[in-house]
């Protein structure tokens, strides 16, 4: 059985002004929350009411997205990402997690328990 | 677009056939269903009893839907054709056709009836460039559907086409064996679809009803073009004029702008998509200067364009896009090869003049229209683009801004002329990089101008707007004292790499003049050279004078005359004072718009006028073309004069003799809604 995400908390320059949650579903199934105040960003295991929801082909992709190596627009296009709700909000959040990426050296490590 | 083919469209999905209806995609041919930058279907043609049908008339109702009349003739001098075919497309993530078939004898008729499709799914780049496809393309049949497809990895695009009649159907298309009675009728209702995300989009059978109409079933969720493009047009200002051809430019300018409009998801507005059939997509700089062009007309281009640019600003450096905080973007891309990023487009940001014209835009919007809620959401973005004017504009701490792409992949050249031979002095040697345009010079100054307005009447920055004047009033300065070239008086085109002045007489001094950069003794001199015949070409300013060494007549930006280029430079000219020059120009253009079916294409060639009683044709034009579209609306503005000064609608007309009077009517602005007035003065 696979392991929550790991919750970690980061500051992130490039969401400077969002305020807001989205959902992150791996492989259509509900799997994280981002939470975004300010700059500070929270990713945490469980799901909350979000303003937007992040559907993502893998967990593999989700650390791309998060360390700057995916390029969110080329993973929409590649149907790896989709992005639901507030469309505008989302788009903000992931293009502004592109930003000086604080996700970059290791986090989100799915572990099998 | 030649006029042997036809075209509908709504946004970035449109169908390109010919005459009779068909698609068949060739080298030459660019027929087919294109959506977001993918061509769903090269090949969708008719016939019966393995025969095509004879085009006798094409009924382009309206930009969305195309009827094609035809008869199955018989091969004498006398058509004599027992068999009628009516073919109506209308446009929709794909299209329906509808297929009527009348038998006019009074024997019953039996016959078979072929319609074959289909796809490459060649990406747009890979239509323009002839490139091969890297997945791997298959077709089957599903339910009566015949499903075509592709896919490379986890993109995958897919085609479904369907039809409400029973019939045979194979992997190249489907069959119907008709039995038709004397003075019968057979109807068959095609839909084809574009499918993007697989899993998550059937395709949908279409309903006929008793009255023979097509209707889908999910109506109510899609966009009712038919009312859209009523209620577009009703809310644009009414023109009257005794000149009938502007009155039938103005209303094809209505339309096509129309047609061009993208349903942007992430703002709740339109924004104008660049041109058919190359540039179906999202352009800074196009989107930008449309949306100026249509400003007294349709204001809410601008707002969605703000916002939409605004939202895809960038926001970090990556040389592969030539992403730079605060640079608003060049182009997105929808298609594979943007996808695998063969193609930097996702977003591609090589414009350097995209971010100036985002400043002056949102000036000149607050100045018409006062909507302080957007102008307030927008003053960190306003910032930002600032910043990128002055660190990453700037690239070698001049005080202009230049541009070198930092990938082979990038545009060589990144102002308004982009293609690769448009920057070279008057001998035709091309010049070295980075390129400091005039152009650019002169948005950034009125960029920064405009600014400063904002800063101190809406951001109450005082302090910032002082800056801000004091750097534009040092840039004109510089630009007035570096760019000129005193021997040949006029602005050079550009500074080269080596800051050498590149000495070709252009039809960029004209937008010198649009921005105020230039001092009013040297735009005196250039406003003799773009009325010269080097320049003027009798329909229009020329993008390079005759005189050069690169001139050509059907070059794309070494010769030829571009609408929008002539809108700009008119409006500039009455921004100094040159009423009779811009009214020649205005009016000449709209001429020229009259001889091209009122629709003003990308681009003409730049044939002196006494060449030939028409204009003569560029040929891979883009048609509609949003710039273009939008450029009779500037030629409106400058012949009535109109501008705002913050608080009212000032209304200054010039007007030819060819137009002796002018009304616009509901003019929309921060003073609500306005009518203006012109009527030509005799000489004395």
């Amino acid at each position: 059985m696979k392991t929550p995400i790991k919750t970690v908390v980061r500051q992130a320059r490039g969401l400077q002004g969002l305020v807001g949650t989205v959902r992150v579903d791996i492989a259509d199934r509900p799997t994280a929350t981002i939470e975004i105040e300010g700059c500070e960003v929270v990713v945490k295991p469980g799901v909350d009411q979000a303003d937007a929801v992040f559907r993502i082909n893998s967990v593999e992709d989700l650390k791309l997205l998060l360390r700057g190596e995916l390029n969110p627009f080329v993973a929409s296009l590649q149907d790896r990402l989709e992005i639901y709700g507030d469309l505008k909000f989302g788009l903000q959040v992931i293009l502004g997690l592109q930003v000086d990426p604080t996700f970059s050296e290791r986090l989100l490590d799915q572990e099998r328990s | 677009m030649t006029l042997d083919t036809v075209s509908i469209l709504d946004g970035n999905n449109f169908a390109v056939s010919d005459r009779r209806g068909d698609m068949e995609a060739t080298p030459t041919d660019n027929h087919g269903l294109f959506y977001n930058d993918t061509r769903f279907l090269s090949r969708w043609v008719l016939t019966i009893d393995g025969r095509r049908s004879t085009v006798l008339s094409v009924d382009e109702l309206d930009y969305f839907r195309v009827q094609f009349f035809e008869a199955l003739a018989t091969g004498t001098v006398y058509v004599d054709s027992r068999l009628s075919v009516v073919r109506e497309r209308t446009i929709h993530e794909g299209f329906r056709e509808r297929i009527v078939i009348v038998n006019h004898d009074k024997w019953p008729i039996a016959f078979e009836l072929r319609m074959d499709a289909d796809s490459d799914f060649a990406d747009l780049f890979e239509v323009k460039d002839r490139l091969e496809k890297k997945g791997k393309l298959t077709r089957r049949v599903e339910a009566e559907t015949l499903i075509l497809g592709y896919a490379r990895g986890l993109f995958r695009r897919e085609t479904t086409i369907s039809c409400d009649v029973p019939g045979e159907v194979d992997s190249k298309g489907h069959r119907f064996r008709v039995q038709l009675g004397p003075r019968a009728t057979w109807i068959a209702n095609f839909d084809v679809h574009a499918v993007r995300r697989l899993e998550r989009k059937q395709p949908r059978p279409s309903i006929v009803g008793k009255d023979g109409i097509w209707r889908a079933p999910e109506a109510a969720s899609e966009p009712d073009l038919d009312a859209s493009t009523k209620q577009w047009i009703s809310h644009a200002p009414t023109l009257t004029c005794e000149w009938e051809p502007l009155m039938q430019t103005y209303r094809r300018s209505l339309i096509d702008l129309a047609a061009l409009r993208f349903r942007s998801p992430l703002t709740s507005g339109v924004v104008p998509a660049a041109g058919l059939p190359w540039f179906m997509a999202l352009f800074g700089r196009d989107s930008l200067i449309t949306s100026f062009q249509a400003l007294p007309f349709f204001p809410e281009l601008a707002a969605s364009t703000l916002q939409t640019l605004a939202l895809l600003q960038g926001r970090i450096d990556d040389p592969f896009r030539d992403e730079e905080p605060g640079k608003i973007l060049h182009e997105l891309r929808l298609g594979e090869m943007t996808a695998f990023e063969e193609r930097p487009h996702s977003p591609y940001y090589g414009s350097a003049d995209s971010t100036p014209l985002f400043l002056v835009l949102l000036e000149e919007y607050e100045r018409w229209h006062r909507d302080h809620p957007l102008v307030h959401a927008l003053r960190d973005e306003a910032h930002a683009a600032i910043n990128w004017i002055d660190r990453h504009g700037d690239r070698d701490g001049d005080g202009f801004i230049e541009y070198e792409r930092r990938r082979e992949t990038g545009l060589e050249n990144q102002c308004w002329k982009d293609s690769w031979d448009s920057i070279a002095y008057a001998d035709g040697r091309i010049a070295s990089s980075p390129r400091a345009t005039c152009e650019l010079q002169g948005y950034a100054y009125d960029a920064k101008r405009r600014t400063a307005r904002l800063a101190r009447e809406v951001w109450n920055d005082p302090s910032w707007a002082e800056q801000l004047e004091i750097e534009a009033e040092v840039l004109k300065r510089r630009f007035n004292e570096e760019f000129w070239l005193p021997e040949r008086g006029f602005f050079a085109l550009a500074l080269d790499g080596e800051k050498r002045k590149v000495d070709a007489l252009t039809s960029n001094i004209g937008h010198l003049l649009w921005s105020e950069i230039a001092d009013p003794d040297k735009a005196a001199e250039c406003v003799r050279h773009l009325m010269s015949d080097a320049l003027f070409s009798g329909w229009g300013v020329r993008t390079l004078a005759t005189t050069e060494g690169s001139y050509n007549p059907i070059g794309y930006h070494v010769g030829t005359v571009w609408p929008h280029d002539n809108s700009i430079i008119a409006w500039g000219l009455r921004r100094y004072g040159y009423r009779e020059e811009a009214a020649t120009i205005c009016q000449s253009m709209l001429e020229a718009a009259e001889l091209f079916h009122h629709r003003l294409p990308e681009a003409f060639a730049g044939y002196p006028r006494s060449a030939a009683r028409f204009p003569v044709e560029y040929p891979t034009a883009c048609s509609p073309q949003a710039w273009a579209t939008g450029a009779p609306l500037l030629f409106l503005r400058a012949l009535l004069g109109l501008d705002s000064d913050g608080e009212h609608m000032l209304v200054e007309p010039a007007l030819p003799a060819a137009m002796p009077r002018l009304e616009l009517l509901d003019i929309p602005g921060r003073w609500g809604r306005m009518d203006a007035f012109g009527r030509a003065r005799s000489a004395h």
